[in-house]
């Protein structure tokens, strides 16, 4: 397991070297000069090359990404042309809605994949099984932003039992765009804003959940139908076992690993989900920050997130490496 | 030298689970799958809308005022938005706008995919392990940013989106093409064609791209789906064809300005989006399963 462990650290060195430099040459100079985007289009040609030079991006372009790199290792992702505030400040303080966001909507996902696949996968064929494949259908098919309008629409405008947007309710005095709200609200037994966050998560973290939930059901229910129809099964139904203790016991331990690939990478795709889901409901997290920044062309931010983002992603997929041949260790020894 | 070059050109196709029985013929199998046949009508349906519909519905563009945020009514089928234009309308254009966004952008993924799978499978070695090493780099990046990256890049716009979900695409043909360009090139007629001294980039064109077709097509059949989704979220975060074009993405942006007083907004273009990418999904299913007997991814 430790060779194993080595080799897949050290495989992802030239991935996170890769992920830098496509970040790097894609928003380094998006949108024009950042020198000229610092100053205003009015500003004179000499005050543009002296503020180039003070930024350093007179120097080679190899240089230059060397340089990046070299800051970024250290936690330095240079400072938003807007604010002129570090960027790494603006993810920290964001991170956390994002992270609170993603983690509610993987466990509801988790929770409707597992036992949508499960009922899917050892009722073959049912009624069940064909409405939660449709379902799984209608799940990778619906745009998200357009999910989360319509439980806007449905639970906001027309039932009125959910807040349309937003982390918290303004009037409560809590920072919405920074730590785990809920969470902390939890551990203080602060009932009131416990209630009214948890609330302004279910539609977000509902909507966010659509897409994974639909993958983990059909991951499920193919993998189990293929355990299920194993020999090992057949002897375990032979030797008198009831269905349930088949399914629990025997199928589930092999069906399950595949379907742990799947999570990790879907965890991944998540944050990167969140995104869209931000922006729907005005959700205060690093994804809706990376639009806005865009929006205004504050490339600086922007590349600071998406190579958080692209890492996080990577270091995700080592994880479900990791596990993936703790639980199967046929893979450890290829 | 005539029979050697003669080669089986659609002998097998790829992977062992593509041959093509004579005895079922692909039509047939593909008219007894219900919900194939569902997806299939539904596309042609949208091509028809797409083609002709515009010529039947008002201008999507026209502003009038004082007609603003009405619901459906005999007039305007599906209402007016906020400048007064007709929903109906810019729903039916919209559908020109989106199907042309998703064929070109899979169109750009197939191409770049397809010729650098082929060229990395066939030449192996160095050359081959630093194209995939590029094409896995695009995968380690989650599909959404790496295509708000490259629009960021590019510039706002729908071109923009379009190369954007073209490139988040590419890494799926590429790594379909190595594939199976690494499974069949060394059958015999490959080797045949190389001994009678045909050029590598004529073996690729000739004989090996012809006979890896069926999955690619099977692939990009779904992948238009995937490229609205994600070209109509590139609309709808602002980062996409930009107004007046009636792009579905960016009307449902628009109609969330207004969702507590016309939420009707906000529904028929999501509606089309939803039929459109699950009419490519079925189709693709149905058209995968009707080429593989064998009923197996």
């Amino acid at each position: 397991m430790a060779a194993y462990l080595i080799r897949r650290l050290l495989l992802t060195i030239p991935i996170l070297l890769g992920i830098s430099l496509i970040v790097f040459l894609m928003l380094h100079t998006a949108g024009g000069d950042p020198a000229v985007l610092k100053l205003g289009q009015n500003a004179t040609p000499e005050n543009v090359a002296r503020l180039r030079h003070e930024m350093g991006l007179d120097r080679p372009l190899a240089v230059q990404y060397l340089d990046f790199l070299w800051h970024a290792i250290q936690g330095d992702l240079g400072r938003s042309y807007r604010s002129n505030a570090p960027v790494l400040d603006d993810i920290v303080t964001r991170f956390p809605a994002t992270v609170e966001l993603a983690v509610a909507a993987m466990l509801i996902a988790l929770v409707i994949g597992f036992t949508a696949g499960t009922i899917a996968g050892t009722r073959k064929h049912s009624f069940f099984d064909y409405s939660s494949t449709f379902v799984a259908l209608l799940g990778v098919s619906i745009p998200t932003f357009w999910l989360g309008l319509i439980f806007i629409i449905v639970f906001g405008v027309w039932l009125r039992w959910l807040p349309l947007s937003g982390r918290v309710d303004p009037r409560l005095g809590v920072d919405p765009s920074s730590n785990f709200v809920v969470l902390e609200a939890l551990i203080r037994g602060n009932w009131t804003v416990f209630k009214d966050a948890l609330e302004h998560l279910i539609l977000p973290a509902v909507t966010l959940a659509g897409w994974p939930a639909a993958i983990v059901a059909r991951m499920t229910r193919a993998s189990l139908i293929e355990v299920l129809g194993q020999e090992y099964i057949r002897t375990a139904r032979a030797k008198g076992l009831s269905e349930r203790m088949i399914v629990w016991r025997h199928a589930y331990r092999n069906a399950l690993i595949p379907v742990i690939t799947v999570i990790g990478l879907e965890f991944g795709a998540l944050l990167g989900g969140a995104v869209v889901t931000e922006t729907v409901f005005a959700w205060p997290g690093i994804g809706r920050r990376s639009v806005e920044a865009i929006l205004q062309r504050d490339y600086q931010v922007v590349q600071g997130i998406v190579l958080l983002l692209g890492v996080i992603f990577v270091a995700l997929n080592l994880l479900t490496d990791l596990i993936y041949a703790l639980l199967d260790p046929r893979i450890r020894y290829r | 030298m005539m029979t050697l070059r003669a080669a089986p050109a659609r002998e097998t196709l790829a992977q062992p689970g593509f041959e093509i029985r004579p005895s079922t013929p692909f039509r047939r199998r593909f008219a007894r799958n219900r919900l194939a046949v569902i997806g299939a009508a539904i596309l042609i349906a949208l091509i028809l809308m797409a083609v002709v519909g515009p010529f039947l519905t008002s201008d999507p563009t026209q502003q009038d005022v004082r007609s603003r945020l009405q619901g459906p009514s005999w007039s305007h089928p599906l209402g007016t938005d906020e400048l007064g234009r007709d929903i109906l309308a810019r729903v039916v254009s919209g559908a020109r706008v989106s199907l042309t966004a998703g064929l070109v952008s899979v169109m750009i993924g197939l191409t770049l995919g397809t010729l650098l799978g082929v060229i990395a499978g066939y030449v192996e070695g160095r050359v081959g392990l630093t194209i995939m090493a590029f094409v896995d780099l695009l995968l380690a990046l989650p599909a959404i940013l790496l295509a708000i990256s490259i629009a960021a890049r590019l510039g706002l716009g729908l071109t923009s989106a379009m190369l954007a979900a073209g490139f988040v695409g590419l890494p799926s043909y590429a790594r379909l093409a190595r594939g199976s360009t690494l499974s069949i090139k060394r059958r015999d007629y490959i080797e045949a064609a190389r001994a009678i001294g045909m050029s590598d980039a004529r073996v690729m064109a000739r004989h090996i791209l012809p006979n890896i077709l069926t999955p690619l097509i099977v692939q990009a059949t779904i992948g238009v789906g995937n490229a609205i989704l994600l070209v109509s979220a590139i609309g709808y975060l602002g980062l996409g064809a930009q107004p007046p074009t009636p792009e579905w993405g960016r009307m449902l942006s628009d109609a969330q300005r207004y969702i507590t007083d016309a939420p009707h907004l906000g529904i028929f273009p999501g509606i089309a989006i939803a039929l459109t990418v699950i009419g490519f999904n079925i189709a693709g299913d149905g058209l995968r399963d009707a080429l593989d007997p064998a009923g197996r991814r």
